[in-house]
């Protein structure tokens, strides 16, 4: 079955279908549900509304694109509408932050789990900017437009984000050190 | 080895690839979810739709009921007014019969206003009250000029257009009559016992209320007018008496009037405005009960065959209560059956074949038809019907259901003769009572089970014209031919399956 046979059976309710496209690209999803949700439980409910959401607008996708793209769009506005309204009290930050946010350190050492766990414990706006502007490549402007919020605010917040990481990565490197040493 | 490296970019390189499998309770509510919201959406048009209609008509009948009770009331001034001009017309000319008896005339007339006057001071203490009463009673006026009159209303009606001037400034007239008479009953009458009549005569023609007044005076005081009408301009004194006469007798008639509505009213305020908010009917009716479009609410191998709906039988009672002249709010009970058969279906015992492909979910079989297999006929090409079936002549599940349904409608009177029509549209709510599905063949019938889709409760929107039939003032005859759609009876059926049902009801009504 092609692609486009299995949205058009979509398309019409064909529960198999759908369970078909559920298996093809729900892990993809559920990554994206959880860098951009505060825990893995928060994730699985924003990949089932966002399942549903491509469902109900699937008849939208017009083959233009590509299907995952189209997916992950829809995904992403699905975690953003539970997040954003949290009004944050971050705003208020507007200054650049100009810090060095490198950091020494090897691939290999560190565990993806972590990673996320850090996106997750990041407040709600930070994980929001964070994600979309250095994970899946929004500008400063989109992220600005899909959060309601000024593209200042969005670089401020991303900055402030960075340094929480880069903080807690460190912090990660100097015990693993600590262990091995 | 480790390099340095914007912490981004660690990130990213990380979280590239990245998947992960989500559990498989996210699936499974996500498909329990699609599955109601198909449901939802088979029921949802047609809710919007019923329900678009429903309040559609009921803000037409509300805007139009608006309008109908703002002429009525409208029209109950009109007439109030014209009840003057006519009796003018006729008390001029009955004036002019005894213009030569003027003094005598007058005398009785201010005699008669002043007992009148008496009469308003008794009566109502107060004119305001009165005019306040007025309003109130504007419609039982109305209601009792029309009974007693109706003749003169019409020639009112008439004459509205060509008196609508003279009304208003007649009222006016009444109106300041009435303040006179309450303002001025004694003090004022002695100041202006000693006013000039020339000074009277500008008054006249300046201001028709200011001349009542002192024409009221100059009748009160018959003696002076007497004195003054022979130093006068007759024809002046002629319309001015005129005039007095005229407004005199209006306001004894309305007087008059008002006295015996007063009197009436306690009589028949119960029966003429308000007449008989309540009635009660039972009603009963042959009901046929059958489906819009090709379905099945058993199973998707009978969405084609034949299905025929059963005439069944309703019975219940009804009661409404009258909101106004036009609309009426009701609520019943009412024992309802319905029935419909799925033709060209074949049962058999599969005599502990285990067939379970055949079982149909929507049926839950009774524990010693467990066994028992449904087969569509159109499943078996022609000449193929196994040998079993093949002596059969027909076959069909036949499906029986029984609610007790509660219905909440709104009756709209298009006309209210002898013979009334209302319309009628609502909401009924049905609680299932009974379910049973039957197996029949060549006539005899077996039980099966119980459908497992039909819902504890449903609704059904209702639309119907009913007619009445006056058989007295308190009884009437009522036929009512009802549609009813029903809106989630049935939770899974197949195919396009909607069923309704239509009533003929009829009933007698009890008005109370």
């Amino acid at each position: 079955m092609s692609l486009e046979q299995l949205i058009q059976k979509c398309n019409n309710n064909d529960t198999k279908a759908q369970g078909e496209l559920y298996k093809l690209y729900s892990s993809k999803l559920f990554a994206i549900c959880l860098k951009y949700s505060r825990n893995r439980a928060e994730a699985e409910d924003n990949l089932q509304d966002s399942f549903l959401a491509i469902f109900k607008k699937i008849s939208q996708y017009n083959n233009k694109g590509s299907l995952e793209g189209w997916l992950k769009r829809v995904t992403i506005n699905t975690n953003l509408q539970r997040y954003r309204k949290h009004k944050g009290i971050f705003d208020i930050f507007n200054e650049e932050y100009i810090e060095d946010v490198t950091i020494e350190i090897d691939n290999d050492e560190i565990d993806i789990d972590f990673l996320l766990h850090c996106i997750q414990e990041l407040p709600d706006r930070y994980r929001l900017v964070f994600n979309l502007y250095a994970l899946d490549g929004y500008s400063h402007k989109e992220v600005a437009e899909m959060l309601n919020i000024s593209a200042g605010t969005s670089k401020s917040n991303l900055a402030r984000a960075r340094m929480i990481l880069k903080d807690k990565v460190e912090l990660y490197k100097s015990r693993l050190n600590s262990q091995t040493l | 080895m480790s390099d340095k490296k914007h912490i981004d970019r660690l990130f990213q390189e990380k979280l590239r690839n990245f998947e992960a499998t989500p559990h498989n309770s996210v699936w499974k509510n996500i498909s329990a979810e699609l599955e109601t919201k198909k449901k939802k959406r088979r029921i949802i048009p047609l809710w919007i739709k019923v329900s678009g209609i429903a309040a559609s008509l009921l803000l037409l009948l509300t805007i139009g009921n608006a309008i109908f009770s703002d002429v009525e009331s409208s029209s109950n001034v009109n007439t109030i007014v014209e009840t003057s001009p006519q009796d003018k017309k006729k008390q001029t000319k009955q004036n002019n019969d005894l213009n030569t008896h003027r003094a005598t005339e007058l005398q009785n007339t201010t005699k008669d206003a002043n007992s009148n006057i008496m009469v308003v001071n008794e009566n109502s203490s107060t004119e305001n009250s009165f005019h306040k009463e007025q309003n109130s009673k504007k419609n039982i006026i109305t209601t009792y000029t029309s009974s007693t009159a109706s003749t003169s209303q019409k020639e009112n009606n008439l004459k509205t257009n060509n008196h609508s001037k003279t009304n208003t400034t007649f009222e006016q007239n009444i109106n300041s009559n009435r303040n006179y008479l309450i303002t001025s009953n004694k003090s004022d009458n002695k100041k202006i016992k000693n006013e000039n009549i020339n000074f009277n005569k500008e008054l006249l023609k300046e201001n028709n209320t200011i001349s009542s007044k002192n024409t009221l005076a100059e009748t009160l005081n018959s003696d002076k007018i007497n004195i003054d009408e022979s130093g006068l301009d007759k024809i002046i004194d002629s319309t001015k008496t005129d005039l007095n006469n005229e407004e005199k007798l209006s306001i004894t008639e309305e007087l008059v009037e008002l006295e015996k509505n007063k009197e009436k009213n306690i009589t028949k305020e119960q029966n003429t405005k308000p007449e008989n908010r309540w009635y009660i009917k039972p009603n009963m009716a042959p009901v046929y009960f059958n489906s819009l479009g090709e379905g099945s609410s058993l199973s998707a191998q009978f969405n084609s065959n034949k299905k025929s709906g059963d005439i069944n039988f309703s019975y219940g009672i009804k009661a409404a209560y009258a909101l106004n002249n036009k609309l009426r709010i009701r609520t019943g009970i009412n024992k309802l059956d319905l029935g419909y058969s799925t033709n060209d279906v074949y049962a058999y015992d599969n005599l502990g074949e285990q067939t379970s492909t055949n079982l149909i979910k929507n049926i839950d079989f009774t524990p010693n038809n467990e066994n028992i297999t449904l087969i569509t006929g159109g499943s078996f090409a022609l000449g193929q019907l196994p040998t079993v079936l093949s002596n059969l002549v027909e076959g069909s599940i036949d499906q029986k259901l029984g609610f007790i349904e509660v219905p909440i409608e709104l009756e709209y009177k298009l006309s209210q003769r002898k013979m009334g029509i209302t319309i009628v549209g609502g909401f009924s709510a049905l609680f299932l009572n009974q379910n049973e599905i039957y197996a029949t063949l060549n006539g005899r019938s077996r039980l099966l089970g119980k459908a497992t889709n039909i819902n504890n409760t449903s609704f059904s929107a209702n639309l119907g014209i009913g007619v009445d039939f006056k058989l007295s003032e308190k009884f009437n005859f009522n036929l009512e031919p009802t549609f009813k759609y029903q809106l989630n009876t049935f939770s899974e059926t197949t195919g396009n399956f909607n069923p309704y049902f239509i009533g003929l009801y009829s009933g007698l009504s009890f008005k109370f």
